[in-house]
């Protein structure tokens, strides 16, 4: 009997397993699997998502929408004593909201099967793009960044496009080579030549932050899928080295890196943004100055809606409302890692790793500016900061982000 | 993971060796190691033991995977790294928005975008005592640009040229201003009527305003304005009783703040009135308007008639010191004609008094009972005294006159032989009793003191002449307060400018009545008033006489000092200095009146104070007599058996 049992309970459990693999499919999953080709075969959860996936979805949820409050209220004030709209910037921005609704929920749907034998394509074209701005008509260059390319009234920066396709590609080569990543050539050598290229595109636009960024994630994935950190060392040094050849290349370079060592000191010219940033937050208190209060805005500091967004809104959330962001990217680091240990698998762990990885060093890489603890690198703050692409890019990650915590065990 | 052999026994199969199983089995990619699918099979095989299901069922990820380097650990340590730098950066944006830091950070935010403008308050009118405004601020408008908001310079200047009366240079500067845009504010015009204002502010031109500023006004014109001063074009006093009650008058002036965007902008709804303005306090002064311009009018006339160059006059209550009226005319040396002057030369100009301080010696002598009115001197005309040969004003033989005589008579020597028997300190002790040689304490901007040197300081002759009234100095206020014992029965009383003070809500405050003091006795104040009457009916101060009242008075007629140090101009003339102090009815002195005239022509006969100032006392006494109702007294006798 208890072998017949046993075989029994096995047919009992391969039929729950078909009936599993059989479900039907989401009507995304359907249609993807008919252009592909490749069988429906999806792990479908059979529990509630984790309570990662909820605070993840949350912390998204509220950025994106306070993200719109805040790039409507400090970019209105521009178009005073123009012939603009006051709406111009945030109707793009909710435009690109949208968009990146999409991508978030084609994140968090497409089974990362579905598209991860193309990273190495997708990377391609991604670093393909990067040529857009340089090309005479579409080019656009702001701040002396050239890094979007105009259609029409919209702009693309294809930089941010760029970090996410080059992170699916390294996650995806330290997955299929986790057993030899000791190995020099198999580990450290790709992701140098991934992150060098992935860099070097960037500064070529003149991009410095995206550039640091981009390497501090694609460093980070390197070293949580395994590469020694012996090896990562001597790529960190290498990135090192770069980073003050550029420097001391450029005096102006220079200066801007090392002027948010003395911010007062520097406040009239070469530290004025992060100095009126520092008066807009020290205007908001505790308490702040209500939505639409901010006076920094009003022509004081520049690109309130952009790069300086997190000014306005300690300045009109106050100190509660800067607890609310960095704490919510804490929640989003924190809840990503999360996900990242309970990841099903290798690659989906390597990707949400990364993605909270990205996270949180472009929160701090913009935070750290707007606050002083770091050079201003004109990058922008994460679902906050105007930039359609930069909002869209991020949602999709937080979409692959919550695949993963879907599936999290 | 693959190539870790399958070698754990059976009952403890590890989670990763199904999986491993599963993988294999499964149609997965060969680079995933980890299956949902057969985890999830593998967990709902039923476990014997449910003690240990727990432990079985719970599902290692493929982080927690044993493969070296554990993920497990490489992603706390992100996390850590992470989550330590944005701790780090909001303990930074903390101590921005409430530390210490925040605070003056904060300020200094203020201060970048806060402009704070001054409310002015309203200016107190000063009332004559009669409740006649005197000096008051009413409403006018003045027109500002700001050139940072003209786009069509040339258009503005045009519009405003056609309403406002611009001179051209004026209009250089604006039409500058405008193309510079340097400044955000510049004046077109002040305190103009509020008419013109409200014609420009309807044209609605963007960057020109039109505020309200109030414009300070003398009803009375000329009036008085030696004594009320006036203020500047801010509306400060800076001369006369608008400087010296400054504080009063001006009240508390409000605040209001704003904030604005770069380049002046307001931002609306930050505009605040920090504090409300408190209008500045009224003050009723002593002064009587009528009083004061027929003053005005009869030194006017003198002045012009005999050619001198001012005059002053100050007519004094006798009992309490209140100033009716205080003048001083000046000849305008561009027109040549008399105006009521600017400067208040009645109290800031000290001139040698003359004769009319022999008054005080007589008293002084008469109080200390050296002498009495009956005391007889032999006066010769001049006599020898230190270096100099001092003389009488004219020439007459040795005479045995009474201390009486001398007075009326105005000799300069016989004063001598009564100052001789006073001494020379006592006398000066005098001196300083009747108020000379400080100022009044009236405390007028810009008052003298006069001049009167300690006695031990004096030298050569002026050692005597003091008791004449040459080599010490005194103003018309302080020589009509010292004249004003004899008056006022012995006691000196200090002059009174300002009779009270009423406040924003209507509060009347009287200002404290003035001091007093007893100086010379009362019988002596009498004897020295019997002589005073002698010299109006029949010495030098005839001129001064006055209808039905009697009149008491002295005559001065003194010699300025010239800047060389002597008595005589460039010119080799004599400078006169004329004056005339008297008071009325003289049986119950209610009025004293002072006149100074300076500079009477050297060669005329018009140059002494029974001449020059005498019959101005006569005209202006009238007015006076009207104004405040002095009846003569019944006992009134006039120049009778005099």
């Amino acid at each position: 009997m208890l072998p017949e049992n046993l075989s029994q309970r096995r047919q009992a459990a391969r039929e729950r397993l078909d009936l599993i693999e059989s479900a039907p499919p989401t009507r995304l999953t359907a249609w993807i699997a008919r252009r592909t080709g490749v069988p429906v075969q999806v792990a479908r959860p059979t529990g509630p998502p984790p309570v990662a996936f909820y605070v993840i979805a949350t912390v998204v949820v509220v950025f994106v929408m306070l993200g719109l409050v805040m790039v409507l209220s400090s970019s209105a004030a521009n178009a005073v004593g123009s012939d603009g709209s006051p709406y111009r910037i945030f109707g793009r921005q909710v435009m690109w909201a949208f968009i990146g609704v999409g991508g978030l929920i084609a994140g968090a749907q497409i089974p990362f099967e579905r598209w991860r034998p193309f990273v190495t394509p997708i990377a391609a074209v991604a670093a393909g793009l990067m040529i857009l701005p340089f090309i005479g008509g579409i080019g656009a260059t702001i701040n002396d960044t050239r890094a979007w390319a105009r259609f029409g009234d919209i702009s693309f920066q294809p930089s941010e496009v760029l970090k996410l396709a080059l992170l699916a590609m390294t996650a995806d080569f330290l997955t299929r080579s986790a057993p030899k990543l000791s190995d020099k050539k198999e580990g450290l050598l790709p992701l140098f030549a991934l992150s060098g290229i992935g860099t070097g595109l960037c500064l070529a636009q003149g991009d410095f932050g995206s550039a640091v960024v981009l390497g501090s994630i694609l460093v980070a994935v390197g070293f949580i899928g395994g590469i020694p950190v012996h090896h990562l060392a001597g790529l960190f040094g290498v990135g090192a080295v770069g980073l003050g050849v550029l420097a001391i290349s450029s005096p102006r370079r220079m200066n801007r890196l090392t002027s948010f060592l003395d911010i007062r000191g520097n406040r009239e010219y070469a530290s004025y943004q992060t100095y009126q940033g520092f008066l807009s937050m020290a205007n908001g208190g505790v308490t702040g100055s209500g939505i639409g209060g901010s006076n920094g805005k009003l022509g004081y500091l520049p690109l309130p809606h952009s790069d300086f967004i997190f000014a306005v809104i300690a300045d009109e959330l106050g100190f509660i409302g800067s607890v609310a962001v960095v704490g919510g990217f804490a929640l989003l680091v924190w809840f990503g890692i999360q996900t990242a240990l309970a990841a099903p698998n290798r690659f989906s762990m390597l990707m949400a790793g990364g993605i909270a990885a990205w996270f949180g060093v472009q929160a701090v890489v913009n935070l750290g500016g707007v606050s002083g603890l770091l050079p201003v690198t004109g990058l922008t703050l994460p679902f906050f900061s105007a930039g359609g692409t930069s909002l869209f890019v991020m949602m999709t990650a937080s979409g692959l982000l919550l695949n993963v915590a879907r599936r999290a065990r | 993971m693959r190539e870790r052999p399958p070698a754990l026994p059976p009952r403890v199969r590890s989670h990763h060796r199904v999986s491993s199983d599963a993988t294999r089995s499964g149609t997965r990619r060969s680079g995933d190691e980890g299956s949902v699918l057969a985890l999830r099979s593998a967990r709902t095989k039923p476990n014997p033991r449910p003690s240990a299901s727990r432990i079985s069922t719970r599902q290692r990820s493929v982080a927690s995977s044993r493969q070296s380097p554990r993920p497990r650990n490489r992603l706390l340590v992100v996390l850590a790294v992470l989550i330590g730098v944005l701790a780090a950066v909001l303990t930074q944006v903390g101590a921005i928005q409430i530390a210490a830091k925040g605070v003056e950070l904060r300020e200094e935010g203020a201060r970048q975008w806060t402009r704070t403008a001054r409310l002015s308050s309203d200016r107190g009118t000063i009332f004559d005592r009669n409740g006649e405004e005197l000096a008051m601020s009413v409403p006018a408008s003045t027109v500002s640009i700001n050139p940072r908001l003209i786009t069509d310079p040339e258009a503005t200047l045009a519009t405003l040229m056609a309403i406002l009366p611009l001179n051209e240079d004026k209009v250089a500067s604006l039409r500058n201003e405008m193309h510079t845009k340097e400044r955000g504010f510049v004046y077109v015009a002040r305190q103009i009527p509020t008419e013109i204002g409200a014609q420009i502010s309807g044209l609605r031109m963007i960057g020109v305003n039109v505020d309200p500023e109030a414009r300070r006004v003398l009803p009375g014109g000329d009036t008085g304005r030696s004594v009320i001063g006036r203020t500047d074009i801010d509306g400060s006093g800076i001369a006369g009783l608008e400087m010296q009650y400054e504080d009063l008058l001006t009240g508390s002036g409000g605040e209001v703040t704003r904030q604005v965007a770069p380049g002046g902008r307001s931002i609306p709804g930050t505009e605040e009135v920090s504090r409300r303005p408190v209008p500045g306090d009224d003050l009723v002064v002593t002064i009587d308007r009528s009083i004061q311009f027929s003053c005005e009018q009869a030194l006017i006339n003198q002045v012009s008639r005999i050619g001198a160059k001012g005059a002053t006059c100050v007519v004094m209550d006798t009992r309490n010191g209140e100033i009716y009226a205080m003048a001083s005319v000046r000849r305008n040396p561009e027109s040549g004609h008399v105006e009521v002057s600017s400067g208040n030369f009645a109290m800031v100009d000290a001139d040698e008094p003359g004769s009319v301080a022999k008054v005080i010696t007589v008293a002084a002598a008469l109080d200390l009972g050296v002498v009495t009115p009956e005391t007889v001197f032999s006066v010769p005309w001049r006599e020898q005294y230190y270096d100099d040969l001092l003389s009488d004003a004219w020439q007459h033989p040795e005479l045995d006159w009474s201390v009486s005589d001398i007075l009326v008579t105005s000799s300069n020597i016989g004063t001598i032989k009564i100052w001789e028997q006073i001494g020379r300190e006592r006398h000066w002790n005098y001196l300083r009793e009747f108020g000379l040689g400080e100022p009044t304490a009236l405390g007028f901007p810009g008052e003298s003191g006069g001049i009167l040197k300690n006695w031990t300081d004096l030298w050569g002759s002026e050692r005597v002449t003091v008791s004449y009234g040459q080599g010490l100095a005194s103003t018309s206020m302080q020589l009509a307060a010292a004249v004003n014992v004899i008056a006022n029965n012995g006691v000196y009383v200090e002059p009174r400018l300002v009779k009270s003070v009423i406040d924003s809500e209507g509060t009347v405050t009287d200002l404290p009545p003035s001091a007093t003091r007893q100086v010379v006795s009362a019988k002596a104040a009498g004897q020295v008033r019997d002589m005073l009457i002698d010299v109006v009916c029949v010495g030098t101060a005839k001129e001064a006489r006055v209808g039905n009242f009697t009149v008491a008075g002295k005559t001065g007629t003194g010699l300025k000092a010239q800047p060389n140090g002597t008595y005589l101009n460039e010119f080799g003339q004599r400078v006169y200095y004329a004056s005339f102090v008297g008071f009325f009815p003289a049986e119950d002195p209610q009025i004293t009146l002072l006149i100074t005239v300076d500079e009477p022509p050297a060669g005329s006969r018009d140059r002494f104070g029974g001449t020059a100032a005498a019959p101005v006392f006569a005209r202006m006494a009238p007015t006076i007599v009207h104004e405040r109702n002095i009846q003569p007294p019944e006992n009134s006798v006039g120049c009778e058996n005099r």
